[in-house]
């Protein structure tokens, strides 16, 4: 750290890179400041004009932030590598209702490592994790307002049947609709 | 430039950059700074040099430059990027497919009517 690093200038465009790449992970985000901090340092500027000139160089925050954006995004070219992962992300949260009936405790934590797993896969976008979500919570919601309920409405093998097919379906549903994500 | 004069070079440039800079580290590792420079020299390259940084955080994750800070004669350490033998392979990947696509692009530039002409 040097004195360039304290500069009010750097640190406002720092601090507009910043905020323009907010939805960039924290560790990629963490990067490009520290390059671009460094890229400033090693450049060997003194004084407003020739950090203001380097800065012109390294141009609009906008513009730097978009291409961080962009090379985030999932990338023609090189197809994320990781498919055995995306599957069983996809399998652990279609099977989490069935099992969340069969065995509660073994359900949770399919359903746990799925979410998990969802959330920090590169390849899907955030609606499509939160649909994930959905349809993976879908199943220990509704047992749970069926819990609530179970006392003053009787249970009968057609309602067994329903939370069933609904356990087995929208999950699944959920699970389907990931993988179909990742061919397009 | 503004943003639609802009389009045509920057559309352009999203295939071929990060080709130019593993061919700028073909025969030495090169720092950043040193890098954009080097591209910036080349106007039609970069326009911003800061969007250089994005790429070469990927080009890392995909193991075609390895990164390695060393200390400087003068002034902080410098963060070098050096080609690894993936990126190697890509570049001479990509310098064999290059000037069959130019001309191909060059065929219908200056040749509109086709082979039929």
């Amino acid at each position: 750290m040097n004195t360039t690093d304290q500069h009010p200038l750097v640190a406002a465009y720092l601090d507009a890179v910043a905020r323009e790449t907010a939805e960039l992970p924290a560790e990629r985000r963490a990067e490009l400041l520290a390059d671009l901090r460094e890229h400033v340092e090693v450049s060997g500027a003194e004084g407003d004009d020739q950090i203001r000139a380097v800065l012109a160089g390294l141009g609009e925050p906008r513009t730097v932030a978009a291409s961080a954006l962009a090379e985030e995004a999932p990338a023609g070219p090189a197809a994320p590598p990781s498919t055995g992962r995306t599957k069983l992300t996809a399998i652990l949260l279609g099977v989490s209702g069935v099992l969340l009936l069969l065995n509660p405790y073994a359900g949770a934590i399919a359903l746990i490592v799925a979410l998990v797993l969802l959330w920090g896969a590169p390849q899907w976008e955030n609606r499509q994790k939160l649909i994930g979500t959905a349809t993976g919570a879908a199943v220990p919601f509704v047992v749970f307002l069926g819990a609530l309920l179970g006392d003053a409405s009787r249970i009968g093998p057609m309602e067994v049947l329903l939370i069933l097919a609904f356990s087995l379906a929208v999950p699944a549903l959920g699970a389907a609709l990931l993988l179909r994500a990742l061919r397009r | 430039m503004n943003e639609a004069g802009d389009r045509v070079p920057s559309q352009l440039r999203k295939g071929v950059l990060e080709y130019c800079v593993l061919a700028l580290l073909r025969n030495e590792p090169k720092y950043g700074v040193e890098l954009v420079a080097e591209l910036s020299a080349v106007s039609v390259m970069t326009t911003s040099q800061g969007t250089i940084y994005p790429l070469l955080s990927r080009l890392r994750r995909e193991g075609l430059v390895a990164t390695e800070l060393r200390d400087s004669p003068s002034g902080p350490p410098r963060r070098y990027y050096t080609l690894t033998r993936v990126g190697r392979a890509s570049l001479t990947e990509f310098a064999h497919a290059w000037p069959l696509f130019r001309d191909a692009v060059d065929h219908f530039l200056t040749d509109p009517q086709g082979d039929s002409g």
